[in-house]
């Protein structure tokens, strides 16, 4: 990654990409704050006349259930729970009246409601899968820019993970690689107006958090064998004392590597979640200060601007990290020869690779 | 005092304790990766893969604070 951004630097201007960057950021922010606005006065309209519509908020886990029996007091207990986001397709669709009643009334509006981030997240997966397969096709002598820039990027993913696994681990870039791409890509959509990435929901997280919980310590006990993941497992005893505190050490260590995911899951989830929070928060505050001005305003201020700036970051980093750190989570399962750990039970395995 | 008004003075004095302790260990992860970058310029790349992990640990942990209310919100409000 790091590689291909420094390739790509001769071919664009620092100063041309931030003046790209900003004018694509005020854009976004603009057309992000009129559907706010839009959503605000058009939600209120609705909402006059009928029953408090459906909101997000809920996890889809147990909103299936719950939401079906509809309830008034569970739907008085979302309005309260509800988080400003930035408003998307579903959350306006949902907001529209069909044939005089709330779109979120109807089961198609119903199913649109709970599955909303899981909607988005199989339209971001399948554009990418189109976009990259599309370029792979080509397959030309001379490539073009877009081939270039896709291969330019496999290999520093190569470069990347590859150098933090070691030889051997060549084979598990790809997983860490599409996990990147998976977050990297649902940030970075969730920026766009009328989307929003899936990596804001703590279904998402979770479950990468299990996959990658799974695929290290499958793949853990597949290279080092039963015996040698156990050993790792109770803190690599060697001699008496240590071989004395092996129950203590299993405990802990077990602990450890259950927390793993936890912490891998509320990380990703709490930053994302955060800056959805932060910059909903900030357009709903420039809709109502262009209400002071405009009653019933059609745009507002678009005060979230810098925070969309910011999530470019954070986006990034956060995919960074969850990547990285699902790396060196592999890394420290793998019989690790050529780190110079010094574990001494380890020769003769490595020996017989 | 009842619970919400307790829970509305807490978390933000919670979430800023978290925050000041997130502080002062990312300034200080980030400032020997910078030092460690300025004596030695040749390992930047793998001093920066290393403090951007450390800093992600020391973040989550005000992450957590963050996001404790939204889960205590849930779990309290859905009954």
């Amino acid at each position: 990654m790091i590689e291909c951004m420094r390739g790509l630097r001769p071919l664009v201007g620092h100063r041309t990409l931030v003046l790209v960057a900003l004018v694509l950021a005020a854009f976004l922010g603009f057309s992000q704050a009129t559907f706010a606005a839009a959503e605000e006065t058009h939600g209120a309209a609705a909402e006059s006349h009928a029953a408090p519509a459906a909101k997000h908020g809920e996890s889809a886990v147990e909103g299936v259930v719950k939401e079906a029996e509809g309830d008034i007091h569970a739907a008085e207990h979302e309005e309260a729970t509800e988080k400003p986001e930035l408003p998307n397709l579903i959350s306006v669709l949902l907001k529209m009246n069909v044939g005089g009643k709330p779109l979120a009334h109807t089961p198609v509006g119903h199913f649109m409601h709970v599955f909303e981030v899981q909607i988005f997240m199989v339209l971001i997966t399948v554009i990418s899968a189109v976009f990259i397969f599309g370029t792979l096709r080509l397959r030309m002598m001379v490539p073009g820019k877009l081939q270039v820039f896709l291969e330019m990027m496999v290999e520093g993913f190569y470069n990347f993970f590859g150098g933090i696994l070691g030889s051997r681990g060549k084979k598990y870039v790809p997983f860490v690689a599409s996990l990147f791409m998976f977050i990297w890509l649902n940030n970075m959509f969730g920026l766009l107006p009328l989307m929003t990435g899936a990596t804001g929901a703590y279904e998402t997280t979770v479950t990468l958090a299990v996959i990658v919980f799974f695929y290290v310590q499958i793949n853990g006990i597949r290279e080092a064998g039963l015996w040698h993941w156990f050993h790792h497992l109770m803190g690599s005893p060697n001699d008496a004392v240590t071989w004395a505190l092996a129950p203590f050490m299993l405990v802990l260590e077990t602990i450890g590597e259950l927390a793993k995911p936890l912490s891998l899951s509320l990380r990703l989830f709490g930053n994302m979640m955060g800056e959805h929070i932060l910059s909903g928060v900030f357009l709903v505050l420039g809709v109502m200060v262009m209400g002071i001005v405009w009653p019933n305003p059609l745009v507002g201020v678009p005060l979230h601007t810098p925070f969309l700036l910011l999530g470019l970051l954070v986006g990034t980093i956060q995919a960074l990290v969850f990547s990285l750190l699902s790396t060196i989570y592999l890394m420290l399962l793998l019989p690790h020869d050529d780190h110079g750990h010094g574990h001494e039970g380890e020769h003769g395995h490595a020996a017989a690779h | 005092m009842d619970m919400f008004t307790a829970a509305a003075f807490a978390y933000p004095i919670g979430l800023g304790l978290a925050a000041i302790g997130a502080g002062l260990g990312l300034g200080k992860a980030v400032s020997s990766a910078m030092e460690a970058m300025g004596r030695q310029p040749e390992a930047a790349g793998k001093i920066q893969t290393g403090m951007i992990i450390g800093a992600a640990f020391i973040e989550a942990l005000a992450i957590y604070a963050l996001i404790s209310p939204f889960i205590a919100q849930i779990v309290f409000l859905k009954k």
